[in-house]
């Protein structure tokens, strides 16, 4: 059982810090919120009236939807593009979408292989193409609640300083939309090149995500297997 | 190879219809057959995969109904 727990660590760790990282969110969003409350002389909110808010909801969703484009992006982007002497990055000559006998599918799959693996059509392209489908639609989504609760977020801003509402339309090209989105898609882009560009020289013993410490800084992780 | 693991696993005690004491990972990677100890660590995966999918799924929907509710 422990063995059990202990090879599932990882999701086990991150599920765990992602509620601590949102409880303590809501509490500490909740203490600003109040703060801004009293700055306009309107009464404090309770703890459960602010978590059930498009206020607290626009915050998470806007930070839910630049962190799955961002993977979304480098899914994507790691498939044509590639950065010599990065463990993110395939070797150079191999852009693109693979041959079935490296994607180990149809005549090439392995008696362990998933079943669509070995299945033709649109089973075989729903597998192949999973992880972006279900990554892009949480992005999608996520960026669409974000735009629906920061809608009813400025309008109650606009009704509190007496100026008209705008429609949900209207919000999609309202600067306050885009600067929530922008703000939160430079600093993903910012780590993920840092990353990409970082682990060519710099290393992480131990860690999956790094090149082995002796590696050549021009060998990416996979030229040398 | 898979005669070594066996005869060092019955020379230290074990019992020929237990599985080697290897990972399924090494058994695969010499070309073994995984332990019977697999099927209890796929169920494990799925439930890992099934939580994270739930945990987005209800986070969207919460995220959806909050703002629609006008809330």
């Amino acid at each position: 059982m422990i063995r059990g727990i202990r090879e599932q660590a990882l999701s086990i760790f991150f599920g765990a810090i992602f509620l601590a990282a949102l409880v303590g969110q809501s509490f500490v969003g909740l203490a600003a919120y109040n703060n801004d409350q009293a700055t306009h002389g309107a009464p404090e909110v309770g703890y459960g009236t602010f978590v059930t808010s498009s206020a607290f909801v626009v915050d998470v969703a806007e930070n839910w939807q630049s962190e799955f484009l961002q993977f979304l992006l480098f899914i994507l982007a790691t498939v044509w593009l590639v950065q010599r002497g990065s463990p993110e990055s395939k070797k150079p000559g191999d852009e693109g979408t693979g041959s079935d006998k490296e994607e180990f599918v149809l005549e090439f799959a392995r008696p362990d292989s998933p079943k669509w693996a070995k299945a033709r059509g649109i089973r075989l392209w729903l597998l192949s193409n999973s992880l972006v489908l279900v990554m892009g639609t949480i992005f999608v989504l996520s960026w669409l609640a974000q735009s629906v609760a920061g809608s009813v977020v400025f309008n109650a801003e606009q009704v509190d300083h007496g100026l008209p509402q705008q429609s949900w339309a209207q919000y999609l090209v309202n600067p306050d939309f885009w600067n929530r989105t922008l703000q939160n898609w430079q600093s993903e882009f910012l780590a993920v090149g840092c990353m990409v560009a970082f682990s060519i020289f710099l290393r992480q013993r131990g860690s999956s995500e790094s090149k082995p410490v002796g590696t050549p800084h021009r060998e990416t992780a996979t030229e040398g297997e | 190879m898979r005669e070594k693991y066996r005869q060092s696993h019955i020379a230290a005690g074990g019992n020929e219809a237990t599985p080697y004491p290897f990972s399924g990972r090494t058994q695969l990677r010499r070309g073994g057959r995984a332990p019977c100890y697999r099927s209890l660590r796929v169920p494990i995966m799925k439930v890992v995969f099934a939580s994270w999918l739930a945990l987005v799924v209800v986070g969207l929907a919460y995220m959806f109904v909050i703002p629609l509710i006008g809330r």
